[in-house]
């Protein structure tokens, strides 16, 4: 089922907002969804890169490869995290911070091919 | 090498290298010199003396390479690497990011398989230039670090040791902007170090910062407040001033703002060597002059 990890603002979840950050943002919300596009779990994750001294975004990016998940949004991505992505077979989506993430999944659902 | 001098400062544009290669070019009259730009993300001495980069040698560093007949998944070389390089799959194979690499070999002498090979990568280089001057001659030294690289002290620390094998009388460095733990490195044995500044709120606050270093690692620091001009205030230069005092410090030289500066730079000559009666070439005349007795 594909998943996609969207980096949050505050607290996560599908009324929280993307966050300015992607490698510091605090936490990511996992929407899971089903083959038609329905969503059929979200939890929230810690980032461990929100507080790490050096190479946040990897930090950031191992723990989304751990979830499993298919698609990462956050508001930009650097050349490493880029490089990463790329290499791990995770597609990348950016989305403008404060954007509200309910709405997210629905342009995630057209970068998946779902819905 | 007999001593090292420095010359240092706030952001990028303070005039540090305009400092340091107009010094170069007096003090180079009486001693035997070496002048080091380790500014390695954006070295410009070469282009204020007029002189190409010579002598190219790479600066490698270790990367490593995962032999994965070897590799048994365990993920250990991910948890001791410091800097984020390696990335582990879900299955936990590894794979190594090298801008992020810092060539530590942590996780080649953790990994219980020996399954991590030594290879290298190139992440700058140094040149060696003679340069001739119309009253004077000396060598400089520049390092480079590569496009995108981020690993910056290696680079650093290869510039400074083939500058010192060169220098057996003076060595001057020219440091980056800031005070990054390379900018440490660069400064690292320095006598005296010129501490270049501006009269704005900036320029204050930027020459606080490199004071503190200076004064950490027990590094006498003279100050010279760049790009003096309308709008400066005697206010702004009795704040510095202060600053200078409470770190024992003391303003050594004022340079006035002026074209003739930028229009040196744009020709590739000291503007001591391009407009010798130029009020801003006593400037350096006197400061040169008050390093040599000093040394
Ligand atoms: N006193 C000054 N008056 C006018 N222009 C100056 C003065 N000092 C430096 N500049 C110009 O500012 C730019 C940056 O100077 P530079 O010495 O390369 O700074 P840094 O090494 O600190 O980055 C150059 O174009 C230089 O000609
Ligand atoms: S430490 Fe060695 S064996 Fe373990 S995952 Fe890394 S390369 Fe493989
Ligand atoms: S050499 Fe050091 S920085 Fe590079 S991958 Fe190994 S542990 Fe990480
Ligand atoms: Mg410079």
């Amino acid at each position: 089922m594909p998943k996609i990890a969207i980096a949050s603002e505050n607290g996560g979840g599908l009324d929280d907002v993307v966050a300015s950050r992607f490698a510091r943002a605090p936490k990511f919300t996992i929407v899971e969804l089903d083959e038609k596009g329905n969503i059929v779990n979200v939890r929230v994750i810690d980032n461990p890169g929100a507080q790490a001294t050096g190479g946040a975004a990897i930090k950031a990016i191992q723990a989304l490869i751990n979830e499993g998940v298919d698609l990462v949004v956050g508001p930009a991505f650097g050349p490493n995290a880029q490089a990463v992505l790329t290499e791990m077979n995770i597609k990348s989506m950016t989305a403008a911070a404060g954007t509200k993430i309910r709405d997210i999944v629905e342009q995630a659902k057209k970068e998946l091919g779902l819905g | 090498m007999r001593v090292k001098l420095a010359v240092t400062g706030g952001k990028g544009g303070t005039g540090k290298s305009t400092v340091a290669t107009n010094l170069a070019a007096l003090l180079a009259r009486e001693r035997r010199l070496v002048l080091a730009d380790l500014d390695v993300e954006a070295p410009n001495d070469h282009i204020l003396l007029g002189v190409g980069l010579e002598n190219e040698e790479p600066v490698k560093i270790m990367l490593p390479f995962i032999d994965y007949k070897k590799c048994t998944r365990c993920g250990v070389c991910a948890e001791v690497c410091d800097t984020g390089a390696i990335v582990l799959t879900r299955d936990k194979t590894p794979y190594v990011v090298p801008r992020l690499c810092s060539g530590c070999r942590a996780c080649y002498f953790a990994c219980p398989e020996k399954a991590i090979i030594e290879g290298q990568r190139v992440i700058g280089y140094t040149y060696h230039t003679n340069v001739r001057l119309k009253t004077s001659s000396f060598d400089l030294v520049t390092g480079v670090l590569r496009e995108g690289e981020e690993h910056t002290p290696p680079v650093v620390l290869a510039a400074r040791r083939r500058a010192m094998k060169l220098a057996n009388d003076v060595l001057l460095v020219d440091t980056s902007a800031g005070t990054a733990s390379h900018v440490a490195i660069a400064l690292e044995g320095s006598k005296l170090a010129v501490a270049v500044t501006e009269p704005t709120p900036l320029g204050l606050h930027d020459l606080e910062m490199i004071l503190k270093i200076l004064s950490e690692q027990g590094i006498e620091a003279w100050v010279v407040v760049n790009r003096w001009g309308i709008g400066s205030s005697g206010r702004m230069m009795d704040r510095l001033a202060e600053t200078a005092r409470n770190y024992g410090a003391v303003i050594k030289a004022r340079i006035p703002y002026s074209r003739d500066i930028v229009d040196s730079y744009v020709k590739g000559v000291p503007i001591v060597e391009m407009l010798p009666d130029h009020e801003v070439s006593k400037v350096f005349y006197s400061l040169a002059k008050e390093i040599l007795e000093t040394i």
